[in-house]
């Protein structure tokens, strides 16, 4: 087929900026309450506001690296830049994403089986998900950003729920920036980074043209994500209440019951119902887009060719269902889980590493 | 070269196998000379050729006396002159020359009306016939344009048919055409029937469900088509002309939506849209919620609905798919009665049928209410084959529903809708205009824009042209 008329190979930013905002959303929306504490709960959206400080720093640095060696990936960077640390580093960047992935899957798929299908085993709900993420991997980056685009009219939905559950927040809720008082929220920063990790993992591998190119686009898209977390932690923590004690077990249910809109079933199960819709939905594509990533990685960390990428992805996708179903470290319950806060910590500070070791190196020029 | 043209003829009618519509006549010139005339009886009228005959000596019996009659062929060592019979062409053999052949078709002919299965409330009535020029002039009318291109192709080892591909020089994407022309002359088969044919072999995906690429019987469709930049592929003996690229926008789009007001045209585009969504998924989603997870559902509705499915021997989706499949028969049946009777008597059995269902209990009425609607629904795209695509993709949400309740559904509806987003038409994203974004396909997607914000094309099919009123280029 011409040139002109065959899809493209590269991720434009088209495309890859609703990719970026729906891992941005997923993430922040299935983690944050679970390593949300009660003392912090009702600063939640100040802590993701400092998240997003950083994570435009982090940004920043890929945009950096991307600027001064276009086109190459974070394997080659890593070599090149860190020399043998860099293949560690990065064979362990590539297992990290592999366990956030997993994760996710199962972050979703319990919370179906808790909801959902009590009678059904667990794993089937697992291997579902994860077979659909598969497909949705095979299809490739630009359908996977096609998909994402498409979903984006989704969003109103959650906007929705998000605009009714706001009657409950009162300016108790609502501190004011007090630099010096608040400082000390920058210890909750394994909520933030976690939150925001499939920003520079997605940036790091699919972002080179966007992140270049179209950087405001990215911030402003990275602000509005901010922007729908930090409201959602706003109307969570009101269902704290002044006291930070009452804490409900599902953002949903606190939306439902802090909402005068839905005295009737009828309505709150609307909500649950489009919640899951959104929510799976979301985290299916975030899935897929690491899967994508986590095939193409490991091909070249190995050397493969290109061509092989597609069995490397089968691979891939059968050792995440059996990760998923099998391994008891992937929960997430917990909320100070040492996988998702480790991992979270390091996928930012090898980003943060290669751009010093970029310091000390010249410009590539192409 | 016989100076007996018996000869030749004898030998013909032997290769031929003497077949009954074969005619051989022998007419006398003007100087009393004998010429033989051979033509199959239904394809050809010789008259042009007999006047021609019989108003020269036979010396004067060249190629060029019988031009003013019809094109003139010769045949050759690949195509023998008696091939052009199968043309509608009158074999002369005159005493002393080698014969050759004059087109002189007369072929029954239906006249251009209205298209039975697109018919419109507003807007021209004529639609395409069987004969490829007669629906390239009905183009033309509309679009008298020089740029109009149409360039011929033969398909079909047996059937040699004519396919024209069509386009505007100076809109079309060049290398659109040329792709477009590459998978045509790629296709090698021994007859092409019908567009469809076609269609199956120049898809971008040849495993997929959806069509990508779009049919119509409508002049004024394929030209509106054609003004955007897209190509029309014209099959000869077929009354449905072919339109790529195309993408699942365009196939919930009628001409009518153009012809009304914009608030009634985005009115019945939502409507459709709406209805396509119930085609596909509420049979599936009504097994989700009421066989899976029926504490989803308003506790008075659930409990009318569990009421009424009380002592049904078979499991819910058992019985839409009983339902389903009663729907699929009368449908089919429908299609193939005599004309008169078959809207009566599917009317009448599938009431009689249902109403029986329902009294012997094998059936509840929530279900035939489901599967009822969404088998209206799956009419309410312009296209049908749209409309049967719908048909076959509300089984896996039936499925998935099925086996994982309203989990499975929303599966399987991001299954389909991740499939959807991996095709492409001639290298133009299925899902535009929503995904890539492009603002000036989403003016023309869901809503109809007024023509007066329709200013530039829709970049589907990436014309050169992007603006419709961009000033006219000097010749």
């Amino acid at each position: 087929m011409p040139k002109n008329l065959a899809p493209t190979r590269t991720l434009t930013s088209k495309l890859f900026i609703p990719i970026l905002l729906l891992s941005l959303l997923t993430f922040g929306f299935s983690f944050d309450r679970n390593v949300v504490t009660p003392s912090v709960g009702v600063n939640t959206y100040l802590v993701i506001f400092i998240g997003f400080l950083f994570t435009v720093a982090g940004l920043l640095m890929i945009k950096s690296l991307a600027c001064k060696y276009p086109d190459q990936s974070i394997i080659r960077l890593g070599n090149k830049l860190l020399g043998a640390i860099g293949g560690i580093g990065t064979a362990v960047w590539l297992v990290v994403i592999f366990s956030l992935a997993a994760l996710l899957a199962r972050r979703v798929t319990d919370e179906v089986s808790a909801i959902i299908l009590f009678r059904t085993p667990g794993y089937v709900s697992t291997l579902a998900f994860l077979l659909i993420a598969g497909y949705m991997a095979l299809l490739g980056e630009e359908a996977l950003g096609r998909l994402s685009s498409v979903m984006m009219f989704m969003l109103p939905l959650l906007l929705m729920m998000l605009v009714l559950s706001f009657r409950q927040v009162n300016p108790a809720n609502i501190h004011p920036v007090n630099i010096y008082r608040d400082l000390g929220y920058l210890k909750q920063w394994d909520l933030w980074l976690l939150v925001f990790s499939p920003v520079w993992i997605l940036g790091s591998f699919n972002g080179g043209e966007s992140i270049r190119g179209h950087f405001k686009a990215v911030i402003l898209t990275l602000a509005c994500g901010t922007i729908i977390l930090g409201a959602a932690s706003l109307a969570v923590a009101g269902a704290f209440g002044a006291k930070g004690i009452a804490r409900f077990q599902w953002p949903v249910m606190s939306l439902m019951n802090i909402t005068e809109f839905a005295p009737s079933y009828f309505f709150q199960n609307f909500i649950t119902t489009f919640y899951f819709i959104i929510f799976i939905s979301f985290a299916a594509v975030t899935v897929a887009g690491f899967l994508i990533i986590l095939s193409k990685g490991f091909t070249e960390f190995l050397g493969l060719k290109n061509s092989r990428s597609k069995l490397m992805l089968f691979i891939i996708i059968a050792a995440l269902i059996v990760l998923s179903i099998v391994s008891t470290q992937i929960h997430y319950k917990e909320t100070a889980n040492f996988l998702l806060k480790t991992g979270s910590l390091y996928t930012f500070g090898y980003v943060v590493l290669l751009w010093v070791g970029s310091l000390f190196q010249r410009r590539e020029r192409k | 070269m016989s100076e007996n043209p018996k000869i030749p003829i004898l030998e013909l009618q032997e290769s031929l196998g003497s077949p009954i519509d074969l005619e051989i006549r022998t007419i006398e010139s003007k100087d009393n000379l004998p010429v033989q005339i051979t033509f199959l009886r239904g394809l050809a009228d010789p008259t042009p050729v007999i006047n021609v005959v019989t108003q020269n000596n036979l010396n004067s019996l060249t190629e060029t006396a019988f031009t003013a009659a019809g094109k003139v062929l010769r045949g050759n060592r690949d195509i023998p002159v008696k091939f052009y019979l199968y043309s509608g062409a009158t074999i002369i053999y005159a005493p002393s020359r080698e014969p050759f052949a004059v087109i002189t078709k007369s072929m029954a002919k239906r006249v251009p009306s209205e298209p039975v299965n697109e018919s419109s409330i507003r807007g021209p009535r004529d639609g395409f016939v069987e004969d490829i020029y007669d629906n390239l002039s009905l183009i033309r009318r509309r679009l008298p344009d020089p740029h109009l291109q149409a360039d011929e192709l033969t398909i079909g080892r047996r059937t040699q048919t004519k396919v024209a591909v069509v386009y505007l020089e100076d809109v079309a994407n060049p290398d659109l055409v040329a792709e477009v022309k590459k998978r045509l002359t790629k296709i090698d088969i021994d007859g092409v029937l019908e567009p469809g044919i076609l269609e199956e072999f120049i898809k971008d995906n040849k495993l997929t469900t959806l069509p990508l690429s779009l049919t119509s019987e409508r002049p004024d469709k394929i030209a509106g088509a054609i003004l955007e930049g897209r190509v029309a592929i014209m099959v000869d003996y077929a009354p449905q002309v072919i339109i790529v690229p195309i993408t699942l926008n365009d196939l919930y789009q009628a001409p009518d939506d153009y012809y009304f007001d914009y608030w009634a045209g985005s009115l019945i585009r939502i409507v459709r849209f709406i209805g396509n969504l119930l085609a596909i998924g509420l049979p599936g989603l009504y097994i989700a919620l009421i066989g899976s997870s029926p504490q989803l559902l308003p506790i008075s509705f659930g409990l009318t609905v569990a009421g009424l499915r009380i002592g049904m021997p078979f499991p819910l989706y058992v019985e839409v798919l009983i339902a389903e499949m009663m729907v699929e028969l009368l449908r089919e049946a429908g299609l193939r009665l005599p004309r008169g009777t078959n809207q009566t008597l599917g009317a009448t059995v599938g009431l009689i049928i249902g109403f029986a269902l329902i009294q012997t209990g094998y059936i509840s009425t929530p279900t035939l209410i489901v599967v009822g609607i969404s088998a209206i629904a799956s009419f309410s795209s312009p296209q049908y084959p749209i409309g049967l695509t719908w048909r076959i993709l509300k089984y896996i949400l039936i499925v998935s529903a099925s086996f994982l309740g309203l989990y499975g559904f929303i599966l399987g509806a991001i299954l389909i809708a991740a499939h959807i987003a991996g095709l492409s038409s001639f290298g133009s994203p299925y899902t535009v205009p929503w995904g890539p974004w492009q603002t000036t396909g989403i003016l023309d997607s869901i809503i109809r824009a007024p023509h007066w914000l329709r200013l530039k094309r829709p970049q589907a099919a990436k014309p050169n042209q992007p603006n419709r009123g961009a000033k006219y280029p000097k010749e």
